[in-house]
């Protein structure tokens, strides 16, 4: 019994300092925004990669979400007899949850862990060290660009997603259901408002600053050759993914209650 | 000029370096030797300011490195050229960018002129028209000179080498000792080269350091050092297994069994158990 306590005081211990080091390497990466120097053709590469890497796997996962969400809705609506107000259960979970939460995924699956790799690998071959000793701000250089990067695309992703999965959600209802197109898309355009969308876009900042910071910070502290590139990779995404998920049940209380 | 005021330095529970004292003398290639594992690079590392010390104070001409803020360390920086190990050339730019980048960042020089003086740097270090190759496509040695021009492209005042002449042939290492010689004659900077290669230490060193088990034994010019009578310097010099140093005990300790037996190698030994 002694041992598993123990154990659960080393986990949590480990937890704490793991959250106290990220806070740290957060803190540092925004000390350093007013450094002299903006490397703003990093940013615009950065956004580059990060858009159109993520865009590639985002656009047909989310032709998939909304056939889904158009499915699952239906039939749940049917129970009722009211399955021609999927359209409006179709536009709220999309641009509320699913949109942002599908684009924060994708995003950190492809782009994110790219990032993790990239930066793991840069420190275990001393290219960041290489960096530093030639006077060269490394969170200048390739954290910053990749956070703001983040944070400036991945609302779009999140429209992109929306916008993408809605349509794949009215093909469904209209060609496979049997619902009346301008029905769903009155519904549409009924449930949701500019602010619903501006919101779904907040959301996807806040998940692309959680995606960047924690790729990179995962990348930034690897340690231990080949072995600590796939390491730090392995723990960016269960990290990133497990911060999207839990932060989006605080955006959304914060947001739409 | 580089000085090390006791400097204590320990991860953990491992002490790397224990009351590190001395004064790296300007103009001269000193060469920082010990086996492996007893904190060369953190030696570098310190000198830099990529590592701080635990108490004691690392001092480049004037500075204090460990308690300068960052954009102060960054500036003292400038004065530093590094080869790190492998080089540690940007594997996202070509040879000709990872030389030109110190220049980008740091001066405002035209395209022009940095093109003529990555061209130069690389020609000076054996690899003319190279600008174009990517480093996965250079061999050990020649990551070595493309890192080694981008580590004098500034003109620094200290050049720092960790371990040049690890993992090359014998041939190619000879010819990264000649051209460190022949680079300091030419910019008559400080060149700090930490390594355990014997032979490169007796043919390039003007003063030696003996690290071991954290301590700095001995410092001094070449002569000296060579001819002290101490037992870890004189094992070390004679490349043996027996002796105060002692990397891995059972195999050493089978060796000198071996030894007194007058038996083979150690294969032949840890065959036989």
């Amino acid at each position: 019994m002694e041992v598993v306590n123990v154990q659960v005081l080393g986990l949590f211990g480990y937890l704490f300092a793991e959250v106290g080091r990220y806070a740290y390497f957060v803190a540092e990466t925004f000390r350093n925004l007013f450094y002299k120097k903006f490397y703003f053709l990093n940013l615009i590469d950065e956004m580059n990669t990060i858009g159109s890497r993520s865009l590639l796997v985002l656009a047909p996962v989310s032709v998939f979400v909304g056939m889904n969400l158009c499915v699952e809705g239906f039939i749940f609506f049917k129970k009722f007899g009211a399955q021609n107000l999927v359209g409006m259960f179709v536009a709220v979970a999309n641009i509320r949850e699913l949109s942002p939460l599908i684009a924060g995924l994708i995003t950190g699956a492809k782009a994110g862990t790219q990032m993790a790799a990239r930066i793991a690998t840069m420190r275990i071959t001393q290219q960041v060290d290489a960096m530093e000793v030639i006077g060269v701000n490394p969170y200048a250089y390739m954290i910053i660009p990749r956070v703001i990067g983040a944070i400036l695309v991945m609302p779009f992703l999140v429209v992109v997603a929306y916008f993408v999965s809605t349509l794949s959600a009215y093909l469904v209802a209209v060609y496979q259901l049997g619902l009346n197109g301008d029905a769903f898309m009155n519904l549409v355009f009924a449930n949701i408002t500019m602010q619903d969308m501006y919101k779904g876009m907040i959301k996807g900042a806040v998940f692309g600053g959680i995606i960047a910071t924690v790729s990179c910070y995962s990348g930034y502290t690897a340690s231990g050759g080949a072995r600590g590139v796939g390491a730090a990779t392995n723990l960016a995404v269960v990290r990133m993914s497990t911060a999207v998920v839990f932060f989006n049940i605080f955006l959304t209380e914060w947001m739409f209650m | 000029m580089i000085e090390f005021r006791h400097v204590y330095k320990s991860f953990g529970d491992l002490v790397v370096l224990d009351d590190v004292s001395c004064e790296i003398p300007e103009g001269k290639i000193t060469m920082i030797i010990g086996p492996s594992g007893t904190g060369k690079s953190v030696f570098i590392k310190l000198m830099v300011g990529i590592v701080k010390p635990d108490s004691g104070d690392v001092i480049v001409d004037g500075h204090v490195i460990s308690s300068l803020p960052t954009h102060e360390l960054y500036e003292v920086r400038k004065k530093f050229g590094v080869l790190f190990q492998d080089g540690a050339l940007f594997d996202s730019m070509s040879v000709g960018e990872n030389v030109a980048f110190p220049l980008r960042e740091h001066t405002r020089l035209s395209n022009a002129e940095i093109s003529r003086i990555v061209s130069d740097k690389l020609t000076s270090v054996g690899m003319p028209n190279s600008e174009c190759r990517l480093p996965s496509e250079l061999s050990g040695g020649m990551k070595k000179r493309a890192a080694l021009a981008r580590a004098i492209v500034m003109e620094p005042d200290i050049v720092v080498f960790d371990e040049p002449s690890s993992a090359l042939d014998p041939v190619t290492a000879d010819s990264i000792d000649n051209l460190i010689l022949e680079m300091q004659q030419r910019l008559q900077c400080t060149f700090v080269v930490v390594s355990h290669d014997i032979e490169s230490t007796f043919k390039i060193a003007d003063y030696i350091g003996m690290l071991w088990q954290g301590k700095l034994i001995a410092f001094g010019e070449k002569d000296k050092i060579m001819n002290m009578n101490n037992d870890v310097l004189r094992q070390f010099f004679s490349r043996r297994a027996q002796g105060p140093i002692q990397i891995v005990p059972p195999i050493c300790k089978d060796l000198d069994e071996a030894g007194s037996r007058g038996a083979g190698n150690g294969r032949d030994v840890s065959s036989k158990k």
